[in-house]
């Protein structure tokens, strides 16, 4: 496999997922070098400033993911306080940093938690809600960090799916720039245009679907002028469009099973 | 796991709602609900005569389920792909062929439009007979 320039930093809690993060760890060099993927970069040395640490190991790296399991946003310290609220927890200032930094992040869920929600953020990790996510699950391990790797290839700088090699060599300054834009805003995973349940609930004698399915046709128009983050947001509306749909003919049904019996019982 | 259980309720409400239809003629039966649509305009949605054409179909006649709703009869294969997609992963090439949300669209918007043009030959749209 030839190596692809870039490094990978993988953050985590010790006491949420030493063992995922390790997993993890030894299952993404199937994909990558084994001086691309870091596990362990928050050692500090007494003495040093860990800000600076931090900083100055968050520079080499391009990708950031965040495994987050069951006990990441609740964990707390000896004296009860909630590690995400103190402004020298590592994860926190790893996250913040690679965040305004504005390296790739991607939130690595796994034994089924759920995406942290932004409240429960501390305020310089907001914007960690609105990364694209990635679920890994223990059934599905190889196949996920698969996906996961295919995901960290196309915003690696050289594996990047929009610049071609003979182009690179042709990049002016504002080119950069723009390519800089397309790192920054390029989400892991396509969202899914939830057409499915779209076409389903159409099907279903439901007007509301055509909502879900010009919804849907949205996902993947904005995905394609490179809306990502917009994208995301119209996937998440396509389902709630056909959920919408669904719910009402579930009430719908019920009115008429409860007219259905009235009408039983008055004869 | 969550996966799983998604995939075994969805397959099970498919399965469960396919013996009600299969059993229970939708025609002019009580205990379907009128298609709300239906209801307030006197014309047709997308979606009208959806469980009498699965109801052919579950009997084996797909010229009568054409007739009832030709929409559904071009769709189902579609969805079928879509749902096995979903559920498990597997012929995602498959499925990004017959993923194209604007093309449904169209053909939903025109087929909807069309099926209410009270005159032959868009009147073999039409869900009655």
């Amino acid at each position: 496999m030839s190596q692809l320039p870039g490094t990978i930093f993988i953050n985590y809690r010790k006491d949420d997922s030493r063992w995922n993060a390790l997993a993890l760890y030894n299952e993404l060099q199937k994909y990558f070098e084994k001086d691309q993927i870091f596990k362990d970069f928050n050692t500090i040395l007494p003495g040093d400033d860990f800000v600076f640490s931090i900083e100055n190991a968050l520079r080499k790296c391009d990708v950031l993911l965040v495994i987050i399991g069951p006990n990441w946003v609740s964990m707390t310290d000896e004296s009860g306080k909630r590690r995400l609220d103190d402004a020298d927890d590592f994860v926190r200032l790893e996250v913040a940093t690679a965040l305004s930094r504005n390296i790739q992040v991607i939130p690595v869920l796994i034994d089924n938690t759920t995406m942290p929600k932004a409240a429960d953020l501390p305020e310089n990790m907001k914007l960690l809600y609105r990364r694209q996510f990635v679920e890994i699950d223990n059934t599905r391990f190889e196949d996920d960090v698969r996906n996961l790797a295919e995901a960290i290839k196309k915003v690696l700088p050289d594996g990047s799916i929009r610049v071609q090699p003979d182009d690179h060599q042709h990049l002016k300054k504002t080119d950069d720039v723009k390519r800089t834009d397309n790192k920054i805003t390029a989400s892991v995973a396509r969202p899914g245009n939830n057409l499915v349940l779209a076409i389903l609930a159409v099907v279903c004698c439901l007007p509301l679907g055509i909502v879900a399915v010009m919804a849907s046709n949205k996902v993947d128009v904005l995905w394609a002028s490179g809306q990502h983050d917009e994208a995301i947001v119209a996937s998440k509306k396509a389902k709630s469009w056909s959920i919408y749909a669904f719910i009402t003919v579930a009430v719908i049904y019920f009115l008429y099973a409860l007219m259905l019996a009235s009408n039983a019982s008055s004869y | 796991m969550k996966g799983q259980t998604r995939a075994l309720l969805f397959l099970s409400t498919m399965i469960l709602s396919s013996v009600i239809i299969y059993f229970n003629p939708p025609g002019n039966s009580r205990y379907y609900p009128k298609c709300i649509f239906k209801s307030l305009t006197t014309l047709e949605c997308p979606g009208c005569g959806s469980a009498r054409s699965i109801y052919s179909l579950l009997h084996g006649d797909i010229l009568e389920a054409a007739d009832f709703n030709l929409l559904l009869l071009i769709l189902l294969p579609v969805l079928m792909i879509g749902i096995f997609t979903s559920l498990t992963g597997h012929c995602q090439k498959l499925w990004d062929i017959f993923n194209k949300p604007r093309i449904y669209l169209i053909l939903i918007s025109l087929f909807w439009i069309a099926r209410n043009i009270p005159f032959f030959p868009f009147t073999v749209l039409h869900s009655d007979k």
